[in-house]
């Protein structure tokens, strides 16, 4: 379903959208970028979450869910980091811009997230790895908000502002193909989500039964 | 380099991504497939519980027989 969800994305963003009359060809990026952007947020959101829950109720299987949840988010990351540097390539003619609030916010959002698997694996496996791990993608879903707004906080003159308050500037078709795409990477992303975090739940089931076996 | 060529570019990394990321998902389920089918037969190997409770009442029976068994 979401193989088929964002083939029809992609179809209707390169063949139903209308080109975009200043960035022409290039604002189709758009459609796969900010999506996936969208999906990287949730995902370290989604990570924080479960981490707080870990914390409230002290079950350990909320430490799997948010460990796998923020890998998502890393890799989704990393994706939009390419894929915007792309779109900055053909837009500004420079793949990266120190100066936009957005990017340099993101990016330290996403090392924030990388720097989360160096704190885990450095740590013996237990209850204090879960704890800190836990504690730690806490303090990260600050700059969640921070880095979302940061484009409308800063007045941001490179990075393009497409959601206003007066609601999405663009025309029907292009919000069509907008959302049809959203839905399908977020559900891209949950299926992985899932697909992840049941492959890890049996790793863990077997080892177990291996030690009882041995 | 046109900017369509990028747009493919940036739909095309996307799209390798997710492969290569479902491609190592599949080798470690494929793994774990391994791994659970090594476990089912060292299972098959040991011996049914009830065969190893069928001994030990044996080995129960034969123990008063021996001096000093019953003291433990």
């Amino acid at each position: 379903v979401a193989a088929g969800l964002l083939g029809l994305g992609v179809f209707l963003a390169f063949f139903v959208a209308p080109e975009a009359a200043v960035e022409g060809v290039r604002q189709r990026i758009f459609y796969i970028h900010v999506p996936i952007a969208l999906t990287s947020y949730f995902c370290f959101g989604l990570g924080a979450w479960k981490a707080l829950q870990l914390l409230w109720r002290g079950d350990e299987r909320y430490d799997l869910e948010s460990y796998v949840a923020i890998h998502q988010g890393t890799i989704f990351g990393s994706l939009t980091l390419l894929t915007g540097s792309i779109w900055a390539k053909t837009s500004w003619g420079h793949w990266w811009s120190w100066g936009s609030n957005q990017l340099v916010l993101f990016l330290v959002l996403f090392l924030f997230y990388c720097a989360y698997f160096m704190l885990r694996f450095s740590l013996e496996e237990g209850p204090r790895r879960a704890r800190s791990s836990a504690v730690y993608a806490l303090f990260g879903v600050v700059l969640i908000p921070i880095s979302f707004l940061a484009i409308r906080l800063a007045n941001d003159l490179v990075h393009p502002t497409v959601f206003t308050r007066e609601g999405p500037q663009m025309t029907a078709s292009m919000f069509l193909a907008f959302c049809v795409c959203w839905a399908a990477v977020t559900l891209l992303a949950y299926v992985l989500y899932r697909v992840e975090l049941l492959g890890k739940r049996i790793d863990a089931d077997l080892r177990e039964l291996r030690e009882v076996l041995s | 380099v046109t900017p369509g060529e990028y747009v493919a570019a940036a739909y095309g990394i996307v799209l390798i991504v997710v492969l290569a990321y479902v491609a190592i998902i599949a080798a470690k389920l494929a793994r774990l497939q391994r791994q659970l089918s090594e476990l089912v037969e060292l299972a098959k190997r040991r011996p049914p519980r009830v065969e190893v409770e069928a001994a030990r009442e044996s080995l129960r029976a034969r123990l008063p027989d021996r001096p000093g068994a019953g003291l433990c």
